[in-house]
């Protein structure tokens, strides 16, 4: 299936894509346009636009919402979901340790990878070492 | 060579509270008002998205907006524009600067009482909020970081020590109370 989202991915989209290869569809493949009627046109399922279902909504970010949506319970997806949400919104309830380094790291790859695929490639690693952290702690 | 975003808007004068939330928001984000004309940050995914939302909300609120990657013409005027960040920045700093000596003056003092020193801790926590804060939209490292995280270092040890039984006995209960 093909997902799209705006170009130039920071945390919360590209968590969205690993969260959506890793749990969703292990088939998806990934596009990027810069609104909701080009995604359209793209015949694609999009993903943190405005105004789309799978969008920020009531304070939460579009990671959560897909979460949410497709009714996820691994708890350590939740807790990621709580690193991403830090690092995403500046509404300066930062839960998690994690969150502020997670989006300085996020940030610095964006500039060094000028290739939104590339950059979802390496993304994803990041994400399932988190992945592989959380679970850890969790037992 | 630093490349930036940039932001130019118009919105409705009235109401004032969405002209004051949108201000905020830049505020908040850090961004840089030049000449009174566009707002800047410097380039990444983050910076880019906050600006992409908000031309989106004021083209909503009746407004219109203008967002666009910039480069300027050379590393002379990229200074410029990093100074005015960093100057920016140090005002803050200052600003913050001056409640952990506040708070390190408090904790000096002869004779506190222990209602004091809770709300001298309270003031500590919040300001440790605030530098956080700080060091988010401190894009280009203003010199007045380093000197405010030492300050609230100062500040936190002086209250400590304070809390650790320099109180009048009668008071040493009420302190306990708070934290211990």
């Amino acid at each position: 299936m093909l997902w799209v989202t705006r170009p130039h991915p920071h945390i919360d989209r590209t968590a969205c894509a690993w969260l959506i290869r890793r749990f969703i569809d292990p088939e998806a493949t990934f596009a990027f346009a810069p609104d909701p009627a080009s995604a359209a046109a793209l015949g694609g399922t999009p993903f943190d636009m405005r105004g789309v279902e799978l969008g920020h909504h009531e304070g939460r970010c579009s990671f959560e919402t897909i979460l949410k949506k497709h009714e996820l319970t691994d708890p350590a997806l939740h807790e990621i979901a709580a690193m991403v949400h830090d690092a995403d919104l500046d509404d300066d309830k930062v839960r998690t340790p994690e969150g502020p380094g997670l989006d300085a790291i996020i940030r610095g790859l964006g500039l060094t990878i000028s290739d939104d695929q590339e950059l979802l490639g390496l993304t994803d690693r990041v994400y399932d070492g988190l992945y592989a952290w959380v679970r850890r702690t969790l037992g | 060579m630093q490349s930036w975003v940039a932001l130019s808007y118009r919105i409705p004068s009235e109401p004032t509270r969405l002209r004051l939330a949108v201000w905020r928001r830049l505020k908040r984000a850090g961004a840089v008002l030049l000449h009174d004309t566009f707002w800047l940050l410097p380039a990444d995914a983050k910076t880019r998205e906050t600006f992409e939302w908000l031309a989106e909300e004021i083209e909503e609120l009746g407004g219109t907006a203008l967002a666009f990657d910039a480069e300027s013409f050379g590393a002379a005027q990229d200074e410029t524009i990093v100074a005015a960040f960093r100057a920016e920045a140090e005002a803050r700093y200052a600003a913050l600067g001056e409640s952990a000596a506040g708070i390190r003056r408090l904790a000096g003092r002869r004779r506190v009482t222990a209602a004091t020193v809770q709300q001298a801790r309270r003031q500590l926590a919040g300001l440790e909020r605030a530098l956080r804060l700080e060091r988010r939209r401190d894009y280009f490292r203003a010199p007045g970081r380093a000197v405010v995280e030492a300050a609230i270092r100062a500040a936190g040890d002086a209250l400590a020590t304070r809390s650790a039984g320099t109180m009048r006995p009668d008071q040493q209960g009420a302190a306990d109370a708070v934290g211990h």
